[in-house]
């Protein structure tokens, strides 16, 4: 895939995303909502993966869970794998299920040997299953776990090292992580090798009620520290794919093409932020 | 922890909005919030598929005690779901009425529905109701009180909404459990009379009820 901008698609903007005529344009939509048997979601998906490059983004996998990934999501995941043909597949460092019950959210873990053992093996089961390698994202951090035993980056290189996995590096979740528990945003990014970067995921945030936690709530516009950072980590990496996420607070498709544009002018290197 | 406690229960009640936005509307935004967040600490989700997550709110709704008031709410909850199955369902052609061309021994056919098809009897006008709010309309909306079925169907990949009669949901039944359609057709015309099995069979083809690949004599 050309390392161009991207836009989450949603339902709402289908006929606007099939006639937008912005070269290198594509789409990533997250895979659980299309594990369904069959329907016009699925052919709305179709409809746009003939027009222009896909990506599917899990939500649900649990790779941080104490179980092995559930054999149902995973036949789901390799059946719209073989049916889309994404050009990227991605998951989260996260976990979601336990006890046989899920949890709509992405809860976080401790970085231990133990986690990172449990972690690669997941995302070997994975990338067995699918044939290919998948993006592991980068997560929120909303409360400063005692247990970890690597900084979060020399862990997420090594979760690489060991699986074969690339890395999607959400920069939101980076500023927001950075407010929330308290570290240096640039100097996480500059520690990211530029090999290991598959994709780049963009998104508003927001503070929550008591003023004090941010919220990586993607229901508003990509915020000025986030482009800021941005631009930054992609003069050091190259231009990378790029996704401008929202999930909620929907905006008209021409709003969220604007942020693509921000986006692609910094992927093409004409747009001079200010030092 | 509290904003992961609460990130999971707005999954979960969103997820039940979505899925369910016309017992939202008749409940009313708190009283639904309220309603959703105890079903999602009773039944949880087990997959993280929340496109399908809900699929005991109906019958749960019909064991909560504040409901003997509000009856058609469990009832307009089990609409809700046979669209949703409606909408997921696999793929499959419908069958036309071209297809049947030539066959006589009605005794010998064997129909499936469609893999979308869903009806269901409901003892109270929640057809009606669902209808009505699906449309924008429930301001207009002249109830009486009776009985009523209904039915979805998805022919060229849009779920309709049909009001099933006692006779069609005896036809439909039949057919589901396996009946041929001529014993279908004489068992629903000895039980109503009144009814044009033939016009009733053709609406049926007609709206998609029955898979193609399903003749068989």
């Amino acid at each position: 895939m050309t390392p161009a901008a991207g836009v989450g698609f949603k339902a709402e903007h289908f006929a606007e995303a099939l006639a937008a005529p912005a070269a290198d344009l594509w789409f990533e939509v997250h895979a659980e909502n299309y594990m369904v048997a069959g329907g016009p979601r699925l052919a709305m998906l179709e409809a746009v993966r003939r027009e222009r490059p896909l990506s599917l983004h899990g939500v649900g996998m649990s790779l941080a869970g104490a179980a092995d990934p559930d054999p149902d999501h995973l036949a789901a995941l390799k059946r719209l794998v073989d049916r889309f043909e994404p050009e990227l597949v991605s998951e989260h460092l996260a976990w979601s299920r336990l006890d046989g019950r899920c949890f709509p959210d992405l809860l976080p873990v401790p970085r231990t040997n133990e986690v990172l053992k449990r972690l690669a093996a997941n995302i070997g089961r994975v990338q067995d299953a699918l044939g290919r390698a998948i993006l592991i994202e980068n997560p929120t951090h909303y409360l400063a776990l005692r247990d970890h035993q690597w900084s979060e980056t020399s862990f997420l290189c090594e979760l690489a090292r060991r699986s074969g996995c690339k890395l999607l590096i959400d920069v939101n979740n980076v500023a927001v992580g950075a407010h929330n528990v308290g570290y240096d945003a640039v100097a996480w990014l500059e520690e990211i090798p530029a090999k290991l970067v598959g994709e780049i995921h963009l998104a508003g945030h927001t503070l929550d009620g008591e003023g004090t936690l941010l919220i990586d709530s993607h229901d508003a516009p990509v915020s000025n520290d986030v482009w800021q950072l941005y631009d930054r980590f992609v003069a050091r990496i190259g231009a990378t794919p790029t996704l401008i996420e929202r999930d909620g607070n929907l905006p008209p498709f021409r709003d969220l093409m604007v942020e693509r544009e921000c986006a692609q002018a910094i992927l093409g290197g004409n747009l001079a932020l200010a030092a | 922890m509290r904003v992961y406690r609460n990130t999971v229960l707005s999954g979960c009640i969103d997820a039940l909005r979505a899925n369910y936005p016309v017992v939202a509307q008749l409940l009313g935004d708190e009283m639904f919030e309220a309603v959703a967040a105890e079903h999602a600490s009773q039944c949880p989700p087990r997959k993280p598929v929340l496109a399908l997550y809900g699929a005991r709110f109906p019958d749960w709704l019909e064991g909560q005690p504040w409901v003997r008031d509000l009856r058609y709410v469990p009832d307009v909850a089990h609409i809700e779901r046979l669209h949703i199955e409606s909408l997921f369902a696999t793929d499959a052609e419908p069958l036309q009425m071209s297809m049947l061309a030539g066959i006589d021994d009605w005794q010998g056919l064997h129909l499936s529905p469609h893999p979308a098809t869903r009806f269901d009897w409901l003892t109270s006008p929640a057809t009606r109701i669902w209808l009505a709010h699906r449309d924008g309309l429930e301001g207009k909306l002249e109830l009486e009180w009776h009985a009523e079925g209904v039915l979805f169907t998805r022919p060229c990949l849009e779920v309709q909404p049909v009001r099933l009669d006692r006779a069609g949901h005896r036809f439909l039944f039949g057919i589901r459990l396996g009946e041929n359609v001529g014993a279908a057709a004489i068992a629903t015309a000895n039980l109503y009379p009144e009814t044009d099995i033939r016009s009733l069979f053709s609406s049926l083809v007609n709206c998609g009820a029955f898979a193609a690949s399903s003749p068989r004599s």
